[in-house]
This record gives structure tokens, sequence and C-alpha cells, in this order.
């Protein structure tokens, strides 16, 4: 699975870095950084909780 | 558990689907909802979608699309009201929605979960035009299309200017001011509080929330009650009849009032808050909070045995304040009914759950989006009593970016970020150790 961010619909809240802080950092800069692209399926129920819980939907998955 | 009825198609119903689902509950579920359209996001009803010519006009911003709606395998009810609960029996009667409700159902299921949600509150009896309140999608097409008309008399110099009056500077109320003001239009702004949002903000954060109205062109009303419209039924409305306090002079049963103002206004939208949809609960045996209205849960969001509650509706223990609450925020409807489906699959027979409860305990986190000003709020600033206090952690008020810190009793209630939305959720854990869950 790869992770999909729009980015012009992200406004750096965090709230994906909270839920799935090995998949999503938001920095200094204030820009979201994805550190892992192409995460492992043990971290698929932290990706579902941060596209559900992101609330601008500007994550995405898109399957293999 | 092999079969629950969802009642209400939203935010925390379809959440709580979608979380049965993937934690592997292969049995009925049963969506009930007496809106026609399937569940949809409600804040961008108040912000992009009230103006914004990239968003679909047609249709709104659905919470689950295309197949990942269908692989959730839902036996739909939409356009049917839920009207009766037998609590012992798990029976939802409901009505499909028409003039009248005509053709009834009985749904008996292992298991219920209610998320009725909550409905916008308006204050005015007179039956004119153009005046609204905004919930649903309907009311945001409605709403959209006032606007842009008078945008449209305003652009083409059909009208001088068209005036908005907003009723209520609470969140809706000021992302409603933020759109107008963007479409040209003039708007009034009018509240009965001292500042907007201080009940939640305080004084001084809501008087920067003014300015921040003020600065765009907004006339701002504060300390003022609206006595009623203006206008002939049915016709058009065309304005408010306002009446200020007077400031520092009688007191909070009887304040002293100004004479009554005429403000006209060629629409009127009344954000004067919501209340949750519970009537039809009445006489179910359920017990309803008084205080808090929505219908009284326990911690683990149970109502009664196989029955819980979820999102704007449910007034819930939240054992890391030892205080029963209810929380209007998006954020809040989503976890919770996660929790909430949870405990009815540990409490049931399903061999996937861990048969294990678990209370929730959240800090809510809320956000709200007023012309390019990004409001983010985690905790409840003022949890112990009336007034709160607040330490600036980074940036400045004047210069409309910083993040602070609620503090009541020394511990760390809240923290607030004016354009600093990555600061409020790094800054959590401050929030965290003062109210620590398990204590
Ligand atoms: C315009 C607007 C803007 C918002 N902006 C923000 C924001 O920026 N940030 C934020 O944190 N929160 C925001 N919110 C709040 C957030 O949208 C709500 O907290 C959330 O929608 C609650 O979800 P819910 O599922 O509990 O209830 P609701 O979304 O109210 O859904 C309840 C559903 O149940 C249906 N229903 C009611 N009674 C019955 C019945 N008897 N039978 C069948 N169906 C029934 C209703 O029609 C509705 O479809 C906003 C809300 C609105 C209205
Ligand atoms: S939750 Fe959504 S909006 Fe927030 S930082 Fe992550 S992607 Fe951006």
């Amino acid at each position: 699975m790869k992770v999909v961010v729009d980015y012009d619909l992200c406004e750096s809240n965090a709230v994906c870095m909270q839920v799935a802080p090995e998949i999503f950092e938001v920095r200094d800069d204030d820009f979201l950084y994805v550190l892992n692209e192409t995460p492992d399926e043990s971290l698929r129920e932290k990706l579902v909780e941060s596209v559900q819980r992101c609330p601008k939907q500007a994550i995405s998955i898109e399957e293999d | 558990m092999d079969s629950i009825c969802i009642v209400g198609a939203s935010l925390a119903g379809i959440r709580a689907a979608q979380t049965l689902r993937s934690d592997g509950f292969s049995g009925q579920i049963v969506l009930v909802g007496d809106e026609l359209e399937k569940p949809y996001d409600r804040p961008p009803l108040s912000k992009e979608a009230l103006f914004d010519p990239a968003y679909n006009e047609g249709e709104p911003l659905y919470l689950v699309k295309g197949q990942d709606y269908d692989a959730l395998e839902l036996e739909e009810r939409l356009g049917w009201r839920a009207t009766s609960l037998n609590v012992e029996e798990r029976i939802v009667e409901i009505g499909e929605v028409g003039e009248t409700i005509t053709k009834t159902e009985q749904i008996q299921t292992d298991a219920i979960l209610l998320a009725t949600g909550a409905r916008a509150i308006n204050i005015f009896r007179e039956n004119l035009a153009g005046v609204y309140t905004l919930r649903s999608f309907e009311d945001c097409v409605v709403i959209r299309h006032e606007l842009l008309a008078l945008a449209e008399q305003v652009e083409s110099k059909q009208a001088k200017s068209k005036r908005v009056a907003i009723v209520g500077a609470g969140f809706i109320g000021c992302e409603v001011a933020a759109v107008a003001r963007w479409l040209g239009l003039e708007v009034s702004l009018i509240e009965m509080a001292s500042q907007p949002l201080s009940r939640v903000l305080g004084e001084e954060i809501g008087a920067c929330v003014a300015d921040i109205h003020r600065e765009k062109g907004v006339d701002v009303h504060l300390n003022t009650m609206v006595e009623g419209l203006i206008g002939e039924e049915p016709n058009r409305v065309e304005g408010l009849y306002l009446v200020p306090f007077v400031a520092g002079e009688g007191n909070g049963a009887t304040p002293k009032t100004a004479e009554k103002e005429e403000l006209p206004a060629d629409l009127v939208i009344v954000g004067v808050g919501a209340t949750p949809n519970i009537e039809w609960l009445e006489g179910s045996g359920l017990a309803l909070d008084e205080e808090n209205k929505g219908v009284l849960c326990d911690e683990y969001c149970l109502a009664a045995e196989n029955i819980a509650c979820a999102g704007d509706m449910a007034s819930w223990m939240n054992l890391r304040y030892k205080k029963q609450m209810r929380v209007e925020h998006w954020d809040n409807a989503i976890e919770q009914s996660k929790f909430a489906v949870r405990n009815l699959l540990a409490g049931g027979t399903s061999s996937k759950s861990k048969g294990i409860q678990e209370p929730f305990a959240p800090i809510p986190w809320f956000w709200s989006d007023q012309y390019e000003h990004k409001i983010q709020l985690s905790g409840i600033p003022s949890i112990d009593s009336k007034t709160v206090e607040f330490e600036i952690l980074d940036g400045s008020i004047e210069e409309k970016k910083f993040a602070a810190v609620f503090k009541q009793n020394g511990k760390v209630t809240g923290i607030f970020g004016l354009n600093t939305p990555r600061l409020v959720m790094t800054n959590r854990h401050l929030i965290e150790s003062d109210f620590p869950f398990p204590p």
C-alpha cells in the first residue's frame, strides 16, 4: 500500500502525526513530510485511522 | 453479536460501520438515517462548500466514497427516521420520511448504536423568507444560492450593497461571516456575550477573534440581543431588531438594555448553537442527561445493555476529567463511535472482540477556518471554573499568529492556536500530563 497526500488540502495540523508518527511528521517549517510512503501491512490500522481522522480528507491509500 | 442497527447516518454512524468491518465483524449492519444523502462531511458546509466554485454543488463531500462504501455491505434505510426504541427487545421503529410518515418498519438487532447527532436551533418564530440555520447539505445549498445571488446583484451594480446579518458569533456564525465577506457582501455579526467565543476561549482571545472580523470589515455587535425580525409574514426578511446591553450596569439576570435599534438585512443566518436529536427516545426508558442534554451513557458510551451512543447526541462519563460531558466536535464523533462499537462487540458474544471494554477518555480537539486564519483548540480551557487564564507559548496576539496554553488551578487545561496548527497538536502532552488517563 502507498500513502498519498493531497498537499493542497493539508493544513499541517498534525492529526495524522499523532495517530501514526511512524508515517507522518509535521516539521518546524510547518510542512507535512511522509516518512514512509510504502508502510508495512502492520501499520495499516494506523494509516486507515489517519485517513479517517484527517479533517481535510487529504490522505488516501493506494493499494498495490 | 450478529447484527447491529446504527441510527443516524452521518459522521459517527459511518465511522462506526467502518470500525466494525475493519475489526472483522461480518454480521448484519443496518444504517438508518433521515437524510437522503449517504453520509457526508459537515464542516465544509460553513466553509468552502458555501462559496467555492471548485466545490461540486451537486453533491456533498461524502465521508466514504465509491467502492469503499459498497464494501461495507450496509443495509441502508436512508430517508427513514427512527421514531421509537424498545430497549429490552432492541427494536428500533422507523418510518419513511415524507409529508407524513405512512410506511413503518421494525428493526430488531443484537446491538444498537445511537448516533442521531444534533440540529441547529432557530430562535425566531416569525415566518419570513431569507432566514436560515445551517446544519445539512440541503441548508448549505440554499444559503449558497442566496449568498451568490446577493453577491451577483452587487457585482452587476444592480444594488449598491447587500447585507447579511448573522445571529450568534459562535464558530459556525464566524465562518459564515468570513464567507460572506469574501463574496463582497456587507456583514453584521451579532453576539449576546461580551466577545465572540468568549465562553470557550475567554475575553482576550475572544477579542482577538472579534478583531479579525473587524479588520475584514465586519460590523461586529457585542453584548447585543436580537429581539426579533423585521418584515411582514410571509414576505422576505428586511432586518433585525437589536437590543444592546449597557456594559457594567444591571446584573446578570436583568441586564440594563439600551434603546431598541433597527438593523436592515437582506439575509439572516442564525448560528446560536445546536440541540441533540433525542426527542424520539423519550419514553424509551433510556436516561437523558438534563444538564448536558444528550443521552446519558457510562464511561464505555453504553446507555443500556447492548445499546451505545456516539457523537453530538451522547453525554458520557469522561474519566480523564471525571465529568459527564457532551462534545460537539468532528474528531470526537469519530473517536467515540470507534470506542462505542468496540465496547458493544466486547460486551456481546463476538469471538473477534477482545471481550474487554475500554473507557472513552479523550482530550477533545477542534478546528475552525475563518478567512485565511486557522483556529485550533485542544482540551477544555475552562474545565474547573468560569474564568480562563492563558500564557502565550509562541508568537503574539498582535501578529495574529500564536499558540497559547490555558491553565486553571496550575494545571494545563487546553492549547489554543491561531495560525499555528502544528503547535496545538505537538503540545497536547502538556494537557496529558496534568490530566492523565489512566490516572
Ligand atoms: C456547518 C457545520 C460546520 C462544522 N464545522 C466543524 C469544524 O470546523 N470543526 C469541528 O470540529 N466540528 C465542526 N462541526 C461539527 C461536526 O460536524 C459534528 O460534531 C459532527 O457532524 C457530529 O456527527 P454526528 O454523527 O454525531 O451527528 P450529525 O452529523 O448531526 O448526524 C446525525 C444524523 O442523524 C440523523 N438523524 C437525526 N435524528 C434521526 C432519527 N430519529 N432517525 C434517523 N436519523 C436521524 C440526522 O439527520 C443526521 O444525518 C460542524 C458542524 C456543522 C453543522
Ligand atoms: S491530518 Fe490531514 S490536514 Fe492534518 S497534517 Fe495530516 S494530512 Fe495534513
